[in-house]
């Protein structure tokens, strides 16, 4: 018996704690990857790096590292384009995710953050999120500002 | 002990040439045989016309030859298409230089991926025809096509994209139309499987004189 459990022990050890060690450091924010995979993988690809010419790619960008506000305003309100389709309707770029909570959109952009940008700490928490999403243009100013744009042309 | 190393060795070997013997076994055809007397007639994809980004025909008869992949896609899909194009990128480059390989993305919504849509999604991720042609026709002629590359897809409700389910599975087809193998075309590993494939097919196009 007390062998066995000398082993049990030795095999937490050696191969159980080291790998939870391992997959637990490359994950700061569990919420934040497993909602990115879910949300955002599809098109910015699970590594990041988008499909080149259609969907960006997140990785080591320098405008995203020095203007840290527009991942969560990109999520939360969508990234929007002003080409004209007929009339003056607006094509959503990419669209937004508004019934993610400010907790949810700071894990994600902490997620980013960290994975693809190189950051060594996060630096967004629920306050500055919901701070920064104040600041940022939502849906409907954009619609009006990229219209009124459209109108004076 | 002894008994025990001889056993691998065995094992080893087996699986050694085991791998070997892949390499050189004809890929299989896929779907429904029929046998006409002594002969068996392998199930073909022989007839499809479709037009191309650069609005040129596209039809089996001008692919004879040719080996292709093939997968059904429609540029607002906003789930699988994404990786599985980002896959067929990867084809693409890896084949650049070999026209014998041709790459066939059809739309599943012809009513908004129109020709001049497919050329600018072609010219933004950078690739063009013949090599990877962006195919479009009329809705029912699409999916039926698909159902004869087995490649499942329906659309519920006709105006509205997201009602479009469609399997993301990549199909290799040969020089006279047959289906000779198929991935998960979101899957990077069984992508890499199927290029494998498509070498295996080159080659064996070359063993028969095809060039
Ligand atoms: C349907 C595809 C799609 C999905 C899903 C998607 N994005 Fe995007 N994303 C895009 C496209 C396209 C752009 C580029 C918009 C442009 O042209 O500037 C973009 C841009 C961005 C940007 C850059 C914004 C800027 O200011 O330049 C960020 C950050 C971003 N996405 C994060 C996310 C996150 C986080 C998610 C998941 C919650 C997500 N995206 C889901 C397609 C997508």
């Amino acid at each position: 018996m007390k062998v066995m459990i000398n082993h049990l022990g030795r095999i937490v050890l050696s191969i159980i704690l080291p790998l939870a060690l391992l997959m637990s450091c490359g994950e700061r924010y569990p919420q934040g990857k497993a909602l990115y995979e879910a949300q955002c993988a599809w098109c910015h690809m699970s590594d990041g790096t988008g499909l080149e010419g259609i969907y960006p790619s997140l990785v080591d960008r320098e405008d995203l590292r020095k203007q840290l506000w527009r991942i969560p305003c990109a999520i939360r309100y969508g990234v929007y384009d002003s080409f004209r389709i007929g009339g003056d309707t607006f094509s959503v770029v990419m669209m937004g995710f508004p019934d993610l909570t400010d907790a949810e959109v700071s894990n994600i952009s902490n997620y980013i953050a960290m994975s693809f940008l190189q950051l060594q700490e996060g630096p967004y928490n629920e306050r500055i999120v919901a701070d920064m999403l104040k600041r940022c243009r939502s849906r409907e100013d954009t619609f009006r500002l990229l219209k009124s744009k459209l109108q004076s042309q | 002990m002894r008994v025990l190393y001889r056993l691998e060795f065995l094992i080893l070997a087996t699986v050694l040439m085991a791998c070997q013997s892949s390499k050189t076994e004809p890929l299989p055809y896929l779907g429904p045989h029929q046998q006409l007397g002594d002969s068996t007639v392998y199930y073909r994809v022989d007839s499809f016309a479709f037009f191309n980004q650069d609005s040129q025909l596209v039809t089996a008869e001008s692919l004879r030859g040719k080996v292709y992949v093939v997968d059904f896609f429609f540029i607002s899909c906003p789930t699988i298409c994404p990786v599985m194009t980002k896959h067929m990128k990867e084809l693409y480059k890896r084949y650049q230089s070999d026209p014998r390989v041709v790459l066939m993305s059809f739309t599943l919504d012809p009513r908004h991926d129109t020709i001049p849509r497919l050329k600018r999604y072609a010219q933004k991720l950078g690739v063009s025809a013949p090599k990877w042609n962006f195919l479009y026709g009329p809705k029912e002629d699409i999916y039926s096509t698909a159902a004869k590359f087995l490649i499942s897809a329906s659309q519920e409700d006709d105006s509205d994209p997201l009602t479009i389910i469609h399997s993301g599975k990549f199909v290799l087809v040969d020089g006279e139309g047959h289906l000779r193998s198929y991935c998960d075309g979101t899957s990077k590993e069984e992508v890499y499987r199927l290029a494998e494939d498509i070498d295996r097919l080159l080659d064996e196009m070359a063993d028969e004189g095809y060039d």
